[in-house]
């Protein structure tokens, strides 16, 4: 191929303090897990590149810390994101119940163009622990991204590297297709209408 | 070939299994296939692998993992068969892959549980091949994946997962163009090199010890205990502490001693894989080698430093003949020049704890509050807060790197300090309702434990939060975002070249001001500025309400001091000078770091910008060359997946559009600029070069004085008052929602008059604000409106957290 386009996808991920964004990142950027990561202050920046296709995409992955005051630091970098991956532990339910309040923070303070079609990515991290009491059900989590715009949903350990591939490759994907349909959008507006209501899929609930 | 731990696991990536358990010889399509996995899927995976039998799988108790029902055929119809294809090209979700994720699961129990015995033959070599194609394997397994039909009903499950036609189109014409999924590791290799944890490390941990991975789990077993038996338990735990310390202190002075034997130094602590304070040396940015290459020269400095210090606490009546050498002195001596710079040449290691905590005024604090905290801790013993759960979940995560807080083998319970930790945190939670417990916090009490006892570390940090650090780990942060104001007109003033590159806000625009123009409030002992130009000062007041991008990096510096972000021994030495010469040491280590990394920022972006330039001129030149032709590759793709043919014209000026946008992408330059500045402190292992540096009489940061600092908190604070319209007694959580807007001037003048005036913004005003934002950005009104209610109701508007 003589030309290869590259792209810059900008994905952010947040998520309840402690309930494994750093891991999962690292086991990602690394494919290395540690258990001594430490809690993440402001917010910390890995890169990734990978090939999509005729596509060499660098991946800007943007780590954040999930304690609720530091928002306060500038929330201003989840604009132009390309992406956005809501990560909670499935063993604390709380983290899980929070996701709703980080998608919406993260839709007002990104302000994306089409808040209805933006691509989210659900991660259930932890399943490595057993822990049955207080565990997130699968079928919970699946029904909350189904009522939350058919968010896909992954189930990942970063500890035993299950699972964080084929988010990560779920989440590149969509995050092309966004930042494609940003440009799309953004220059020809009026010429070409690719939000074709008759391809909408159908709801499977 | 990099070895990986994930390897020692057993369970890797579960399409090297599919591969293995499933010959390539059924494809039905030849297009390669993202790795997707079924919830339902993983969920009973790991179900399986939870209970380490997999053959109890089949009884699934777990009712929350049972399949869903097949989607009927009624739902088929109504979709286009290419999204069926696509769907099923895109998953794995078929029978097959079930069996082969099964099998997946069932090779790594084997592997888990025969692992220790190493004798299976099979296991041997499942690992072998895992170790071997660690890389390439996700490629070639995808190739091998094979769909089959009765993989129908999943693939509507992968229509579930993707929540709009549109993304869905566009993996279909992904999967349609190109048959190759490669995953490439760019700086991936590299990372691999820098960390290498041995694997074992994640085994050895002793399930009794609470890990990192382990989150909420990490509190101690509740078991049925009356306040008396707290009581008891919190007493022998306050013992344990001060043994811990007397230890402590004791190994210190041991290990100081041992420093004057130079070849002990070089076979013991050479051969010893962690520093004196029980942190690994090895770091993700320097091994071992090179801490112990740089450790023989710093340790011969140390008791050189030692031996002056000693004379100058002898010449100042304060050693003690007797026990000087077995116990660290509680005085010193007064502010002086002399003492000023031997403590920028570091204070001796044992004598740390002491000096900071006096040094720091803290022996006053203390008298003052008698008793104080043995009864909040106390009192702590039967309370239950929200902060207790994240205080609970960062213990063992604090420091993770250090024996005392994370031990090397197997540990019954928690160790002590991490005990003392836990009551420092707490208590100040209690103590500082306006503070609570912060991250970060926790770092600042670990460090002082490690060099002083519970009570002065716990008095040290209310210290810390309220002189040397206003603000800056209150609810809303605001401190911080002041100093982050702060360190930015410093670096604009001092490193006005380097700002050229960092002073840049999030859409790559830079806040180019004169800054000459720049007021002389510092020097007038004013806090009002003078501004040339009301363009200059709608820039400064659009970046201090903003803050740049690089301030998401700084923010974690003074948050933390330097913990974590500078190598330890480089933070020790700069909290000696941060208690005798309070915050202005921060902002000027931070200037150095900013200063040290400063050739590396030119050199990076010399690079790149003599790329982009080329690159521009090919672009303006006409539509020649590579642009032109992958702009017409887009086209051939794209019409034949959507179809529409009289976009051609617009999809190629599209495409050349975005092309020259990429590469034009100062967010590009600007965020490796930025991961430049967040990993260069951390290499930064030779501590007296960054003191010497920061303290140079030519080029350093001397200059910057705690008075300039001051005032320019004060400056800072008021303008950001004035522009967010916050009154000082307003505890409102400000949630920098203007970080998202370019300022309307307008609105700076409202509320340029209202800085004095009491009006306290309500959610309602917050939700009008970003209305009135909203409307300037595309398609945000809308939305905002139609989410109004949700939102009001939503964590986001209720002012507080929590």
């Amino acid at each position: 191929m003589s030309h290869r386009k590259k792209a810059m996808l900008k994905i952010v991920i947040l998520g309840d303090s402690g309930v494994g964004k750093t891991s999962l990142i690292r086991q990602y950027v690394d494919n290395k897990f540690s258990t001594q990561y430490k809690a993440t202050i402001g917010a910390d920046f890995f890169n990734r590149e990978l090939q999509v296709d005729d596509h060499t995409v660098k991946m800007q992955l943007w780590d954040t810390a999930g304690q609720e005051r530091f928002q306060s630091l500038g929330v201003a970098f989840y604009r132009g994101a390309d992406c956005c991956v809501l990560v909670y532990d499935v063993n604390n339910p709380k983290s899980f119940e929070a996701l709703k309040a980080w998608r919406d923070e993260f839709l007002v303070q990104a302000n994306p163009r089409d808040p209805e079609t933006f691509p989210f990515v659900v991660v259930g991290n932890k399943v490595d622990i057993e822990d049955n009491n207080k565990r997130v059900s699968t079928k919970r989590a699946q029904a909350f991204c189904r009522a939350n715009g058919n968010m896909p949903y992954f189930e990942t350990s970063a500890k035993e590297a299950i699972g964080v591939e084929a988010a990560f490759e779920v989440i590149a994907r969509n995050a092309l297709s966004q930042a494609e349909s940003e440009d799309y959008n953004e220059d020809f507006t009026d010429a070409i209408n690719i939000h074709l209501d008759s391809d909408k899929s159908p709801c499977m609930c | 070939m990099v070895s990986r731990d994930r390897n020692s696991h057993g369970l890797n990536m579960p399409a090297a299994f599919i591969s293995l358990s499933q010959p390539s010889d059924q494809s039905s399509t030849s297009n390669s296939i993202p790795e997707v996995l079924a919830p339902e899927l993983i969920g009973n995976g790991i179900e399986t692998n939870r209970l380490g039998h997999p053959e109890i799988k089949d009884d699934t108790t777990d009712s929350d993992n049972t399949e869903e029902p097949p989607k009927t055929d009624a739902l088929l119809s109504g979709i286009d068969n290419e999204y069926i294809a696509l769907a099923v090209a895109a998953s794995p979700l078929n029978n097959h892959h079930t069996v082969g994720i099964d099998s997946a699961v069932l090779h790594s129990n084997i592997n888990n549980q025969t692992s220790s015995n190493g004798n299976n033959p099979n296991d041997i070599s499942e690992n072998n091949y895992n170790n071997m194609n660690n890389e390439s394997s996700i490629n070639s397994d995808l190739h091998s994946m094979t769909v089959s039909e009765n993989g129908t009903g999943d693939a509507l499950n992968l229509i579930d997962l993707y929540h709009s036609d549109n993304e869905i189109s566009s993996v279909n014409s992904m999967v349609d163009m190109h048959s190759d999924i490669q995953i490439q590791n760019g700086i991936k290799s590299d990372s691999i090199s820098q960390i290498s944890i041995p694997s074992n490390n994640i085994e050895l941990i002793p399930s009794s010890v609470p890990s990192v991975a382990n989150g909420s789990d990490a509190k101690p077993k509740p078991s049925v205990q009356t306040p008396a038996d707290r009581l008891a338990d919190y007493r022998a735990s306050r013992q344990a502490a001060d043994d811990f310390r007397s230890s402590l202190d004791a190994s210190l002075i041991e290990s100081s001693h041992d420093i004057s034997m130079r070849e002990k130094v070089k076979t013991v602590e050479g051969s010893n894989e962690r520093d004196r304070y029980g942190f690994k040396k090895k770091s993700t940015f320097f091994t071992e080698e090179e801490y112990n290459e740089w450790w023989y020269d710093y340790h011969k400095y140390i008791s050189r430093r030692k031996r002056k210090w000693v004379n100058f606490m002898r010449e100042s009546g304060l050693y003690d003949e007797s026990e000087g050498e077995k116990i660290a002195p509680v005085r010193f001596p007064t502010k002086s020049d002399k003492l000023k710079r031997y403590i920028r040449k570091g204070i001796p290691a044992e004598w740390r704890g002491n000096a900071w905590f006096y040094f720091a005024k803290g022996p006053e604090k203390l008298n003052a509050n008698k008793g104080v905290y043995d009864n909040l801790c106390e009192e702590c013993l039967e309370k239950t807060t929200e902060d207790m759960e994240l205080i609970e979940r960062d213990l063992h995560r604090t420091f993770p790197d250090n024996i005392h807080f994370k031990p090397d083998i197997k540990h019954k319970g928690e160790t002590t300090i991490i005990q003392s930790l836990r009551r420092v945190l707490i208590t100040f939670s209690v103590y500082q309702p306006n503070i609570g417990y912060c991250q970060s916090l926790n770092f600042l009490a670990g460090l002082l434990l490690l060099f002083m006892e519970e009570e002065k570390a716990f008095w040290m940090l209310v210290i810390i939060t309220q002189r040397y650090l206003p603000g800056v780990h209150e609810r809303n942060l605001e401190g911080v975002n002041i100093d982050q104001g702060v360190l930015m007109i410093c670096l604009m003033r001092s490193l006005p070249t380097l700002w050229k590159n960092v002073g840049i806000n999030f859409e790559g625009e830079p806040y180019d001001v004169d800054i000459n123009n720049l007021c002389k409030h510092s020097s007038s002992g004013s806090s009002t500025a003078e501004f040339h130009n009301e363009s200059d000062e709608d820039k400064i007041n659009d970046m201090l309400i903003k803050l740049p991008p690089i301030t998401l990096c700084t923010a974690g510096w003074f948050m933390s001091g330097f913990i974590g972000i500078l190598p330890i021994e480089s933070v020790l030495r700069v909290w000696d000078c941060f208690f005798y010469e309070e915050s202005k040491i921060f902002f000027r280590i931070a200037m150095t770091i900013f200063k040290l990394a400063e050739p590396k920022v030119q050199t990076l972006l010399g690079l790149t910008s003599s790329s982009t330039s080329s690159l521009l001129s090919t672009l303006s030149s006409g539509s020649t060359g590579n642009g032109n032709s992958g702009a017409k590759h887009g086209n051939e793709s794209k019409e034949k997946n959507k179809g529409l043919k009289s976009a051609t014209r617009h999809i190629s000026l599209r495409k050349h559009h975005r092309a020259h946008k990429n590469q034009l992408n100062p967010d590009r330059d600007q965020m490796e600029v930025f991961q430049l500045i967040q990993n260069f402190p951390k290499r930064l292992i030779n501590a007296s070069e960054l003191l010497e540096a920061c303290f140079k009489t030519r080029n350093g940061f001397g200059h910057i004085s705690q008075e300039e600092i001051n005032a320019l908190r004060k400056w800072v604070t008021d303008k950001r008052r004035a522009l967010l319209g916050i009154n000082q007694d307003d505890n409102i959580d400000i949630k920098n929602n203007i970080n998202n807007i370019r300022l309307n001037t307008d609105l700076l003048k409202h509320n340029k008059g209202s800085s004095s005036s009491s009006y306290v913004w309500t959610d309602d005003d917050y939700y009008k604000f970003i209305k009135q934002i909203g409307h300037h950005r595309r398609g945000g009104l809308s939305y905002l409106k139609a989410k109004s209610k949700t939102l009001q109701n939503s964590s986001y508007f209720s002012g507080k957290s929590t």
